[in-house]
């Protein structure tokens, strides 16, 4: 008698292949035969090299007489393009064949994004959501689509650690369950953060979308680039951009004067005296140099910092904190709470270090446990 | 004289082929279809693309039926190595379930591409391991490395116990 591992094998035989297999076969290749990629390999660098200087040459012809290839507001079409954000600056590339369409939507949140889909999809359909998403609910069972999409003036989101690592892989998306229903797919979506800002990517896969497809859909997700920073710059009026991370050691504590800073005055009380950037073993954070006390006796200073002992402290006060902002000495744990807020700096995705003025006394943010330990 | 075996008559034109789809096809789309451990899809569309790149080049191959099987198991591996880098649908579980093989199409996930499409070939079509490794366009040798640790997997798998097939 067979094993049992024999007995469920011989159960294949129960199947069929579908029918309609040899009408594809004398439909002729869908893929690129072999021989034909291995003269690929040998005529990929020259033809790579003759793309750069005629893209470029395009490039740098339609920058002089024509408008960009994609404009944010341009109908859905079918031609391979490159999307830029309007606001954000952000990028994809759109695979010939897909369609892409800007979209903006005001509520009690603004919804600024991008929907690429291989089908038109119904933008009639009744939906709740911000933004709307009950085009999905009629989602065809070939289809694909990914949608980017970044909020503004709901719940406000801290300055992550890090950006998401880009190019975006499969790997940093999770399925979630289908927004609308309908035919919609399960999705799979990304909480994601660039040059600082969160945004939301979702990509829904039919259940017999072709492999082309798919691909084609991963392909727009691999492709989203956020715009390269500027050291120095005031970025898009939230984040600093201060140097690169590896500019700034482990263990390290770099002082940014006000002076360095562009519009510090204007942009928030808390740094018009600087601040202090900080690079601990597990995150990179910033301490105001600027010290308020908030009750009696009120005491008001510029912070110092003393390097051999690792200490931040106000002058003449006897007021000081270790590494972490918290209280030492004699006034520790006592009266009002002293601790000094620690606001974090995010790696960005292109390695420059960005830091938010306007986190600190109101808007505290938990740098998730000790960035020391 | 010695009589050949059907896979290896030589077919020169597009009618022979027919003939040949029509013998080899259900072993072949079986074989892709647990080599991919049960996704239909690259079962389908590596024996199609297959027998159409065999069509093209009708009267060419010597011996198409091994020739069928290594493209087929070549295009399946390509896929299967795409899948690493992009998540495809689920296998069809419900389908598998319907089919009776709700226990073998895990299992077989469990083992490499090359135990599982050694083991069907041996234990399902019934060939023996020099054409298994023809199939496979490996060593004999090869075969049955693949064969000893799939049946020891599938055995841990699956239980060694003896199966009723009353």
């Amino acid at each position: 008698m067979p094993e049992r591992w024999q007995h469920e094998l011989r159960k294949l035989k129960a199947l069929e292949p579908p029918a309609g297999l040899l009408d594809r076969a004398r439909a002729g290749p869908r893929r690129e035969p072999p021989q034909a990629r291995r003269t690929w390999r040998v005529i990929a660098p020259i033809a790579a090299a003759l793309a750069v200087v005629v893209v470029a040459g395009t490039l740098a012809l339609v920058r002089a007489f024509g408008p960009s290839p994609a404009r944010p507001s341009s109908p859905a079409h079918r031609q391979a393009v490159r999307f830029v954000d309007p606001h954000l600056g952000w990028t994809i590339r759109v695979p010939k064949g897909l369609r892409v369409r800007h979209f903006h939507s005001t509520g009690r949140v603004t919804i600024d994004g991008v929907r690429v889909t291989s089908f038109p999809p119904d933008l009639r359909a009744p939906s709740n959501g911000t933004p709307p998403m009950g085009w999905l609910r009629s989602f065809p069972a070939d289809g694909v689509a990914v949608q980017i999409w970044t909020g503004e003036g709901g719940p406000v989101a801290p300055p992550p650690l890090r950006d998401s690592t880009f190019p975006l892989s499969p790997a940093s998306f999770r399925r979630i369950r289908p927004y609308v229903g309908g035919t919609e797919p399960r999705p799979w979506y990304c909480d994601c953060y660039g040059d600082g800002f969160s945004f939301n990517a979702a990509v829904w896969i039919g259940p017999h979308a072709s492999r082309a497809q798919r691909h084609a859909a991963w392909a727009v997700v691999r492709s989203l680039r956020f715009p390269r920073l500027r050291e120095g710059a005031f970025w898009h009026g939230t984040y600093y951009a201060l140097g690169r991370a590896s500019r700034y050691p482990t263990g390290s504590v770099t002082m940014f004067p006000a002076s360095s800073l562009p519009g510090s005055r204007a942009v928030s009380a808390h740094v018009r005296e600087g601040f202090y950037l900080i690079h601990a073993p597990r995150a990179f954070y910033v301490i105001h140099r600027l010290f308020q006390q908030p009750a009696k006796p009120f005491t008001q200073c510029t912070l110092a910092f003393d390097r051999k002992t690792f200490q931040f402290y106000c002058p003449g006060t006897g007021l000081r904190w270790n590494r972490v902002g918290q209280p030492i000495g004699a006034r520790a744990g006592s009266g009002p709470d002293l601790n000094l807020p620690l606001v974090p700096a995010t790696v960005a995705q292109d390695g420059h270090i960005l830091f938010s003025p306007f986190w600190g006394d109101v808007l505290r943010v938990d740098l998730q446990g000790n960035p020391w330990s | 004289m010695r009589g050949k075996r059907p896979d290896q008559v030589r077919p020169g034109t597009a009618a022979d082929y027919e003939k040949v789809f029509r013998d080899a096809a259900p072993g072949l789309w079986r074989t892709i279809y647990a080599f991919a451990a049960g996704r239909r899809a690259v079962a389908d569309d590596a024996v199609a693309e297959a027998f159409a790149r065999a069509l093209e080049r009708a009267g060419q191959i010597r011996d198409p039926v091994p020739w069928l099987y290594r493209t087929a198991l070549r295009l399946a591996a390509e896929d299967l190595r795409r899948e690493r880098r992009e998540p495809e649908p689920e296998p069809d579980q419900a389908a598998a379930s319907a089919a009776g093989l709700a226990a073998l199409v895990p299992a077989l996930r469990q083992l490499s591409a090359a135990q599982r499409a050694a083991i069907v070939l041996h234990y399902e079509a019934d060939l023996p391991v020099r054409e298994v490794a023809r199939r496979m366009g490996t060593s004999a040798g090869a075969v049955k490395v693949h064969l000893l640790r799939g049946r020891r997997r599938l055995r841990e798998l699956l239980g060694d116990e003896e199966a009723d097939d009353a």
